[in-house]
């Protein structure tokens, strides 16, 4: 039984043999030497050459056990229960380090979630990767084995091979890692793939080449994929099959045409009403309007004109000047949502730095509400940052781990000694928390102890605090599950209607913009390239870089309650 | 150009850490509730001295200068490596520093030698022990080692492998079997440190992504450790290389004083018993400036053995 499983005997794709097959997996974790509630029960799974099953679920629902399961890495004080792991026809349930290690490579390979730490930092590219391929064939001579690296990271789709071999990770892109990860994956010719979110991290459009990439490479090498994602518009468009799991459960299995559009289980009906691509307009409210008292297109609350911002970079070889933010003009009207949307290192945050004030324009001007942020003195621009307020994408980078959230959302009242009192301050932050929709007991708690979503609503509330005009939302949910992300999106409409606020939506995300944004502008490289309202854009975008933008918008094709015949089986 | 300023920086920071050290013990001879001219004598005899004596040898010496005067005219001789001479033996401070050197310099690498084996075998013992109670046990250990004093291991081990078992002599200096029991006594201390931050390292780096790619690619547990994790966990470690530094020598004359052994350790316990300024200060530059240099060879080694920190320089 310990042999190891043989390449040849599953090459073709009608075999009936899955590559892998996870039978009524239990797993748990023991904590403080007791073993607590099983994190995944009852979990099976197949994966046959040449196919792509993806199992979809949000965070805590147990996914990642199985893949690292599946992969014979679970951390040290994990324990399986009950169940089977089978490489073809081979139980590795039991198997140890040692047998693990000789199939990791030529039968296994795995691409992980978060490219930016899954290299190791003091290594070159090249010899990790040569690495994997010596682990599994010491003959191969130094040579041989850089021309096999080389070839490998050409299979990823890399250009420049020759130089992303000498390089350290830090020295790439999120998206070069990746694909150099995806040539680490398939160094030794394995027959199955797993990939736990591999591209969660990565902007749209890199996400899009990325999975291309695993489908072309699906098709050409007859690859088994196991995808792990908690994004339904990625599994719906790209997978044969769909695993739906929730608390460690599998709640729904099918073929991904027939799940999409005909779900049984009201969970998966929920996933797939969450996922961006679902929607083509915005949000509606469900609280009641405030009585907005200026005519909106009349008094524009934020005018941009003409900023710019240059940044000084310093190499080895002499100085250069980035220029992050080239002429960018805007203008928000009261009470309406501008998202700026763009790629990494398209100068969106900057140009939301320089709207907050922590970052002076090199040229151009600022108007909040009638002032020019450029002529004011501190106490002034003091006074105008209460008007501004900040949510970030991280909400546990943002908020103090130490404070409570009543100590986090009570602070900016007593930064600026905006109400007098202790009976009052009480008063005002409970009415915040309830803005946000939490309940009052979660005041004493500590940001550790809430969920992301739940953090990210007291990161509003305490963005809140102080009756801002205008809130500047940079990535404010881009790292949320997609299923919290709309309840987060659905709480920004409410909080618009009911206090008339004013958005600034920074996103590299094209599919959320379409859910919470009036006007829109594209930025690429600094500069704006095209701008209008949200519904224009979608309909008619001028722009080539538009269209790719949306193209790359995950699950396009798929809505709930469409024909199965035209659901989303990618073409 | 960047590598230069970051020498530069480097090189300088060292140099004020040397001077800064200069500058305070001279201060504090000064600021001590005696008469700079009376710590030169033995203070046994100092009732003995007649007041003439005392003035002549205060005029040789500059005392009746001005503070500032004093402190250039020495800082000046001290930049030629004259520190003085010592009250006790008359001797060139510098000789007598250096007569007592290298037995402490033998002592403190077999101490630190020593230190780094118990450090990373705790740190390995920890990484790959499947046992929970192990672990945790193993894991106490530095935080113990560092608070129990260091006379007290001495004290201890001389009782057991000294008189009650006879396997090493309890004082001197002649010869190996000598060197064991102050060795043992010095490294535990410095190793609690060091273990701790390696034991904390191992696990970081373990928990690190980058480990279940190299696990997905091939490797064993114990090929991941040796080849992937050993190298990023220690690296920690360099950066209190002056910690280190700073307990060998603290623990060294609490050693040496225990063991009677010549070296470093005693010198400064005997030249401050006796008040012996000029020794005194000769030591605390001494130490200064092994400290200095530690941190600065440690700031050289770092970026050539972390890439991203290299990067980092380049581009200030």
């Amino acid at each position: 039984m310990t042999a190891v499983p043989h390449a040849e005997a599953h090459l073709t794709t009608d075999s009936p043999v899955p590559l892998l097959t996870i039978d009524d997996l239990h797993v748990a974790y023991r904590l403080e030497g007791k073993l607590g509630q099983p994190a995944v029960r009852g979990v099976s799974v197949q994966v046959r050459p040449g196919e792509l099953v993806a199992v979809v679920g949000e965070s805590g629902s147990g996914k990642t056990t199985v893949v690292r399961a599946s992969l014979g890495v679970l951390a040290q004080n994990a324990e399986v229960l009950q169940g089977r792991i089978s490489y073809g026809e081979t139980d590795v349930t039991k198997w140890g380090d040692r047998q693990f290690a000789k199939v990791r490579g030529p039968f296994v390979g795995f691409v992980p979630q978060d490219p930016g730490n899954s290299l190791n930092p003091v290594k070159r590219v090249g010899r990790q990767l040569v690495e994997a391929i010596l682990l599994h064939d010491r003959k191969l001579g130094g040579p041989v084995s850089r021309q096999l690296a080389l070839e490998k990271l050409r299979t990823a789709g890399l250009t420049d091979v020759g130089r992303i071999f000498d390089q350290f990770p830090h020295e790439l892109s999120g998206g070069m890692k990746q694909r150099a990860l995806i040539a680490i994956a398939l160094a030794s010719n394995p027959e199955l793939l797993i990939a736990d979110e591999p591209t969660s991290s990565l902007d749209v459009t890199v996400q899009k080449t990325i999975l291309d990439h695993l489908d072309r490479l699906r098709a050409e090498l007859s690859l088994g994929v196991l995808l792990v994602t908690h994004d339904l518009g990625v599994a719906t468009e790209r997978a044969d099959r769909l695993v739906v799991m929730q608390a460690g459960r599998v709640v729904e299995r099918g073929p991904t045409a027939l799940v999409a559009s005909k779900p049984r289980e009201p969970y998966t009906r929920r996933l797939l009403a969450a996922a961006p691509a679902s929607h083509n307009s915005r949000l509606e409210a469900t609280r009641p309007a405030a009585a907005v008292g200026d005519e909106p297109a009349a008094s524009p609350i934020l005018v941009t004109d003409g900023l710019v911002k240059h940044f000084k970079l310093r190499h080895h070889r002499g100085n250069s000047r980035l220029t992050a933010v080239d002429d960018v003009s805007f203008s928000i009207a009261r009470g309406t949502t501008h998202a700026i949307v763009g790629e990494s290192g398209a100068g969106k945050s900057t140009v939301a730095r320089i709207v907050f004030g922590f970052t002076k324009p090199d040229a151009g001007t600022v108007t909040v509400d009638g002032a020019d942020l450029g002529t004011l003195d501190r106490a002034a621009r003091r006074r105008s940052r209460r008007q501004v307020q900040f949510v970030y994408q991280n909400p546990f980078s943002s908020l103090d781990p130490r404070f409570t959230v009543h100590r986090l959302i009570a602070e900016p009242l007593q930064i600026h000694r905006a109400v007098a009192g202790r009976p009052v301050l009480d008063q005002r932050v409970s009415e915040l928390i309830d803005a946000v929709a939490l309940g009052p007991r979660l005041l004493r708690r500590r940001p550790r102890e809430l969920s992301g979503g739940q953090a990210q609503r007291v990161a509003i509330a305490r963005a809140l605090a102080l009756n801002p005009k205008l809130v500047v939302l940079d990535e404010a949910v881009s790292a949320l599950d997609v299923s919290v992300q709309a309840q987060v999106l659905q709480l920004l409409v409410d909080l618009q209607a009911s206090l008339g606020l004013t958005y600034l939506f920074i996103t590299h995300d094209l599919g959320v913009v379409r859910l919470i944004a009036h006007t829109v502008s594209v930025m690429r490289r600094g500069r704006i390239v095209e701008d209008g309202p949200v519904g224009e854009i979608f309909a008619d975008p001028r722009e080539k870089y538009t269209r790719e933008l949306i193209a790359a918008i995950p699950g396009r094709d798929v809505s709930p309650g469409q024909d199965v015949a035209n659901a989303g089986v990618p073409a | 150009m960047a590598w230069i300023r970051y020498a530069a920086a480097k090189v300088g920071r060292a140099l004020f850490v040397i001077w800064a050290a200069y500058t305070l013990s001279f201060v504090l001879l000064f600021m001590l509730p005696v008469k700079a001219v009376d710590l030169l004598f033995d203070p046994q005899e100092l009732m003995t001295i007649s007041n003439a004596t005392k003035q002549k040898v205060a005029a040789e010496y500059g005392f009746n200068k001005p503070a500032f005067v004093q402190y250039g005219d020495r800082l000046w001789a001290a930049l030629h490596g004259n520190f003085g001479t010592s009250v006790q033996s008359g001797a060139p401070v510098w000789k007598a520093i250096g007569d007592v050197f290298p037995p402490t310099l033998v002592l403190a690498a077999a101490a630190l030698a020593l230190a780094l084996a118990i450090s990373f075998g705790i740190a390995f013992f920890a990484a790959n022990s499947h046992h929970a109670w192990l672990v945790n046990f193993v894991e106490a250990l530095p935080s113990a080692t560092v608070s129990v004093p260091v006379f007290l291991i001495g004290l201890i081990a001389i009782q057991v492998f000294s008189f009650d078992l006879h396997w090493f002599p309890p004082l001197g200096d002649q010869g190996f079997g000598s060197l064991v029991l102050p060795m043992f006594t010095l490294a535990i201390p410095v190793a609690g440190p060091i273990s701790q931050l390696l034991v904390n390292s191992f696990q970081r780096e373990l928990a690190a992504p980058y480990v279940t790619t190299s696990l997905a690619k091939g490797g064993t547990r114990s090929w991941v450790i040796s080849r992937e994790v050993f190298r990023n966990a220690s690296l920690p470690a360099l950066t209190i290389a002056g910690i280190t530094f700073g307990n060998i020598l603290a623990g060294a004359v609490i050693t040496e004083t225990i063991f009677s052994r010549t070296g470093l350790g005693r010198l400064t316990q005997t030249a401050v018993g006796t008040k012996d300024i000029p020794v005194i200060q000769g030591i605390v530059v001494l130490t200064a400036g092994l400290y200095a240099i530690t941190n600065l060879v440690v700031d050289f080694i770092y970026p050539i053995l972390d890439p991203r920190l290299k990067a980092r320089i380049a581009a200030t």
